[in-house]
């Protein structure tokens, strides 16, 4: 079999199987279910905007003629880049399949090779059409037109930067020899260097602009690039950037032979390469793997940190689920309380930030506290995922451990809970302190205290309810969590995503309302006879409501920890 | 040393994914010192079955008991009797070594564990490892350490699916030998792999299944004479594990094997 069928055969199976297990997926209704809500959702914000025929929304001429400056500079930024600083290794992406496969096949390199670029034309295909999506129909109103253009941008670009990259190897791979290999190359690096020489000692330039408006500048800047030599010098990166800028047929026309022409010389100037790439390359695909293993096995949770600092000393005597908690709180020190004190101090100080400006500083760090501690309700839970979520890969330990469904379910859930209602009464403490010598009109400090004690009780409750719904989810539908390979992708994970976003929070406020009923009545009634010492009598009824949901709940999850299959699809 | 009650009993055990009826209808028992080889062709239902004996999947029919507590019914009870070893280490990356055996110390509540888990690290080379994290130890170790963990709590019985899959030479010896020992200590063990010479050395009996089904279980010699009665085994041949669980598993392979 030759490579190009070989390739078809990889390619083509690859989709055909993707879609056929997408389709057998969706025979069981919650993945039907996650598919339609993300083809939707899909629909509604994206698909809207591809339309090839209807009104034909575009930018000014103008700024389009503008935006073809800034284009270039980019692009030669990438060039300039990859040429400097870029790798001096041979690297080229192949999956570990392809290699293991293609590698030992009775393939030449020049054909491997093509395999390889005519994979990255495919894939540049595809970024082409994502960026056509978002922008190609209001950009120039020719929504085909932008979509070849942008291909040819990408396609031609990243075909140089894998050129440099092959370039620079051979010439240290090969030392002088790979030098005398590349003339033709260095020839023309030396051509563009003379050229740029020439015209900044002997060729006349365009007349600086008056005033230095956005509008002068950029026309001194196209009229600078458009005078010989730099125009010369530009033209290879300006001609695929003016097909994808064409506002008509006529323009695109004459645009579009000198970048397929360009695309071409690029495509034979790399596939002429002849230095070794299949070593680097293996090396590569191995650290691929290896980084993607790595963030398989910690989950969403992040990198370790090289901290060895334990929480406290555990003893081998007292009840098992303190070992399941101090294995959290251990996680929580080495992988997500660093991201989550960031998470805190940027929200603090963003809305410390916002209040400043009107009210003085004991209020506003109070009022920053108050607001970080109802952030942590939502989304602390969220931020902290050192429960099932953290160890999913792991769950076949914990359902052989000796602990009933339900102290594992609480014993892991304890662990971040702690924390964020550690990181609440912290907060809570420093909103009071700051304020407590702070005339409040109204609120006079025994209210305050009274206000403090009542979100100390309700806030971490809260937390732990929030907790709860979001273990509950991995432990109903842990293919949804899952890391594993072959799990949902694309339009049916983001359909999970909004589905799971949309059920935490009916959930949550479904459990909310009878504690809101009782806190409320509980609260109105001896708001008389206390008023303010009515506050945290009405949040401990409200508390103790949703104390009791989570009860149940936990003993729930618990029989559905204890039904759970690790082996389940 | 077999002695006493089993400390496993399995009856009628049946797993089903689905459509597919991964095992069916196992029955046997185990006794403290046995070991006990589990074989079988890929498929056959080995790892499914020692998920359902470790209480990680939960069998869809059948009853297992482990040192006397019904699996469903005393879950825990019948959980501290035992350890499973998975074939890929399943470890905390945020957790040392030290603390992985720490955990598992207040789990099962393991008396005087620092002691036992030095004893251990030694054993298992991990000595000088026990601040290091999962992500900072080979394959070998990381499986050294599943080991390490598994034996800690001092289970009577273990359950081991390839387990020497990751170790090299000298510690598949070790391993080995670490095997014999607890079951001359009193253990009960039950070994997945499809290395049969390591089965066949130490294994007292031996259970072959083949799509999710018993197709044999006893001793090497009460398999080959069970074979030998059936007309199935060559008489006077001293076949090896391997020979027979080609005849038993594979018929049409045996006899292909034997043509001229």
């Amino acid at each position: 079999m030759s490579l190009p069928s070989a390739a078809a055969l990889i390619w083509g199976a690859g989709i055909k199987n993707r879609i056929r297990r997408q389709l057998q997926r969706m025979r069981q209704p919650k993945y039907l279910l996650a598919t339609l809500a993300g083809a939707l959702y899909f629909w509604l914000i994206l698909g809207r905007r591809v339309r090839f025929s209807g009104s034909r929304v575009q930018l000014p001429g103008e700024l389009l003629n503008a935006l073809e400056v800034p284009l270039i500079v980019a692009a030669l930024i990438s060039i300039a880049s990859a040429w400097l600083f870029g790798t001096d290794k041979a690297e080229l992406t192949f999956t570990e399949a392809e290699i293991q496969f293609l590698f030992p096949a009775p393939i030449g390199r020049r054909a491997l090779l093509g395999f390889r670029l005519t994979k990255s034309l495919l894939r540049t295909f595809v970024s082409a059409a994502v960026m056509t999506v978002f922008s190609g129909r209001w950009m120039t109103g020719q929504p085909l037109i932008f979509l070849i253009g942008a291909w040819l941008c990408l396609a031609t670009l990243n075909l140089h930067l894998t050129g440099a990259a092959l370039t620079r190897a051979s010439m240290l791979e090969g030392g002088r020899s790979g030098v005398k290999r590349r003339l033709g190359t260095l020839a023309v690096a030396v051509a563009v260097a003379a050229a740029i020489a020439w015209w900044a000692i002997a060729v006349p330039k365009p007349q600086l602009p008056p005033t230095w408006t956005l509008e002068g500048t950029l026309a001194w800047v196209n009229a600078l690039t458009s005078s010989p030599p730099i125009s010369w010098v530009l033209f290879a990166v300006r001609a695929p950037i003016r097909v994808a800028l064409a506002r008509d047929l006529p323009t695109f026309a004459s645009a579009l032979a000198p970048s397929a022409a360009i695309l071409a010389l690029h495509y034979g100037w790399v596939l002429s390469s002849d230095v070794a790439f299949e070593e680097a390359s293996l090396e590569a695909a191995e650290r691929r793997a290896r980084a993607r293993e790595a963030r398989r096995s910690r989950g969403r949770a992040g990198a370790v940190g090289k901290s060895r600092l334990v929480p406290f000393r555990l003893s081998p005597q007292g009840p098992p689920r303190t070992a399941l908690v101090w294995k959290n709180l251990i996680a929580a020190m080495r992988v997500a309380v660093p991201r989550m004190l960031l998470f805190l101090l940027a929200m603090g100080f963003a809305s410390a930030l916002s209040l400043m400006r009107r009210l003085p500083a004991a209020p506003v760090l109070a009022a920053a506290c108050a607001l970080l501690v109802a952030a942590l309700v939502l989304l602390g839970p969220s931020a902290m995922r050192i429960d099932f979520r953290q160890d999913l890969a792991q769950m076949d330990i914990l359902r052989s451990l000796p602990m009933t469904g339900g102290d594992v379910v609480w014993a892991e859930m304890l662990g971040p809970a702690l924390i964020v209602a550690a990181l609440q009464w912290a907060l809570l403490a420093v909103g009071l302190i700051a304020t407590s010598s702070y005339p409040l009109a109204g609120l006079d400090l025994s209210a305050r205290i009274a206000i403090a004690l009542s979100a100390a009780m309700l806030a971490p409750t809260l937390a732990l309810a929030n907790l709860a719904i979001q273990n509950a989810g991995v432990l109903l539908f842990p293919s949804w969590a899952s890391f594993d390979p072959g799990q949902a992708r694309g339009i049916e994970a983001l359909g999970q995503r909004l589905l799971t976003l949309a059920g935490t929070l009916v959930v949550f406020l479904f459990a909310l309302l009878p504690a809101a009923i009782l806190g409320t009545v509980a609260g109105a009634l001896l708001w008389r006879a206390l008023h303010f010492a009515a506050v945290p009598v009405a949040s401990a009824a409200a508390t103790a409501v949703i104390g009791l949901e989570l009860r149940l709940a936990i003993r729930w999850l618990g029989t559905v920890f204890d039904r759970f299959d690790v082996t389940a699809p | 040393m077999l002695n006493g009650a089993p400390i496993l009993q399995v009856e009628s055990l049946g797993k089903v994914y689905g459509e597919l009826r991964a095992v069916s209808g196992l029955s046997f028992e185990l006794r403290l010192g046995e070991v006990l080889g589990l074989v079988g062709p890929n498929g056959a239902g080995k790892t499914t079955t020692l998920r359902c004996l470790a209480g990680i999947i939960p069998p869809t029919s059948g009853r297992i008991v482990i040192g006397g507590s019904d699996l469903q019914g005393q879950p825990v009870a019948a959980k501290r009797a035992l350890a499973f070893l998975p074939d890929e280490p399943r470890l905390f990356d945020y957790l040392t070594v030290r603390e992985h055996l720490n955990l598992i110390a207040r789990l099962y509540e393991v008396a005087d564990w620092e002691s036992k888990a030095n004893a251990l690290l030694d054993e298992l080379e991990l000595k000088g490892k026990e601040a290091a994290l999962p992500l900072e130890l080979s394959r070998g170790m990381k499986q050294k350490l599943s080991i390490a963990c598994g034996f800690l709590h001092e289970p009577r019985l273990i359950l081991l699916d390839e387990p020497l899959t990751g170790l090299d030479p000298l510690g598949i010896r070790r391993m080995k030998h670490s095997l014999r020992l607890r079951a001359e200590r009193g253990a009960a063990v039950v070994l997945s792999s499809h290395l049969l010479p390591l089965v066949e050395e130490l294994c007292h009996r031996i259970l072959v299944i083949a799509s999710g089904r018993i197709v044999a279980l006893g001793s090497l010699e009460e398999i080959r004479s069970h074979l030998s009665g059936t007309g199935e085994s060559h008489p006077g041949a001293q076949e090896s594990l391997e020979d027979l669980f080609i005849r038993i598993t594979a018929p049409g392979e045996a006899a292909g094997g034997e043509k001229p």
